[in-house]
């Protein structure tokens, strides 16, 4: 301790025009805590603590949770026009496209009401290449839109097979059972069985 | 030394559902949004003619009777899915909108008793539930 004091005493640099040691304040502070630090860790410590979380850091990517998140975004990068039938949502669609009848690619018209009740498939987006649940949600409520009529069809399923058919009105689950348009809504990423 | 234990402790939570059986949740949810969610919705709050899931799913496996109700009800008997997928599918129905309803220490549905009960598909359906929450004594 002395060693010390005696060291910045004599140092011309700290001393100030009026005879203060405005630093001294930070030098008592950081003497103390350096000290501190000094007398409660070791060297070793430090190394242990940091290959711990270097290790640790490390080992969480393979982790099954880590590995589970990873992969496409819930929000594809696309490109289209959502407005035609060619666009890469629309491929299982039979009805109406929203995006004609005031509504958008997954939004109801006004004066709609978003049916409940869906029907679900999956549609290759060709920017990424890989597949995403479509959930072609119907808007209900409202005389038929008429407009923009696509028929794609792809992987429709006979009626038999009721949760994988288009043919059925989806309106069932809504209020009205009038049918005006359909969406296509991104609800997940496919799993590649 | 707390922080070591702490990490381990932390590393086996994580790696819990894969050791302790055939849950790959990815898949589960896939199955669920490609065969369910249509009806069910997203959250599993069902609508006209569709019976809630969120909050009430565990109701059901506290009985051996309503454990095989969840099996034998037409979504799940007649499913595409084989016994694998559908074991998995519902045990990850019953931990995602499980919520309260779910009783500690439920058993999951195994692949094996998945193929037998689905071996007796409901052909009446709404009023074997509602006999069978009285049996459970649970209200919707």
């Amino acid at each position: 301790m002395l060693r010390f004091r005696t060291t910045w005493q004599n140092a011309p640099v700290s001393r100030t025009s009026r005879g203060h040691y405005p630093m001294k304040f930070f030098d008592t502070l950081f003497e103390r805590s350096a000290r501190n630090v000094a007398q409660r860790s070791s060297r070793r410590g430090l190394l242990k603590g940091l290959g711990m979380a270097l290790v640790g850091g490390a080992s969480i990517p393979l982790l099954p949770v880590a590995r589970a998140s990873q992969g496409a975004p819930d929000r594809p990068v696309e490109e289209g026009d959502p407005a035609s039938c060619e666009y890469w949502r629309y491929c299982a669609v039979d009805g109406f496209l929203c995006q004609c009848c005031g509504g958008t690619y997954n939004s109801c018209p006004p004066g709609t009401e978003m049916s409940t009740i869906t029907w679900i498939g999956t549609c290759r987006n060709p920017v990424d290449g890989r597949s995403y649940v479509i959930s072609y949600n119907d808007c209900c409520g409202v005389n038929q839109c008429g407009t923009c009529l696509c028929q794609r069809d792809e992987r429709d399923r006979p009626l038999y097979r009721s949760d994988k058919s288009n043919d059925i009105n989806w309106c069932l689950g809504s209020t009205s059972y009038v049918y005006n348009c359909s969406t296509a809504i991104v609800v997940g990423v496919a799993f590649e069985q | 030394m707390i922080y070591r234990c702490l990490f381990v402790f932390i590393s086996l939570l994580t790696s819990l559902p894969v050791i302790s059986g055939e849950m790959n949740e990815v898949r589960a949810k896939y199955n669920y949004q490609m065969f369910c969610q249509g009806c069910h919705t997203p959250k599993g709050i069902g609508g006209r003619g569709v019976p809630k899931i969120k909050g009430f799913i565990g109701h059901f496996p506290k009985s051996q009777k309503g454990r095989e109700y969840l099996i034998r009800v037409p979504g799940s008997a007649n499913s595409v899915l084989d016994n694998l997928q559908l074991a998995e599918v519902l045990n990850w129905m019953i931990k995602t909108f499980g919520e309260d309803s779910v009783e500690e220490g439920w058993r999951p549905y195994e692949t094996e008793e998945v193929a037998n009960y689905r071996q007796n598909p409901l052909m009446e359906v709404e009023e074997y539930r509602k006999a069978l929450l009285r049996e459970l004594a649970v209200q919707e």
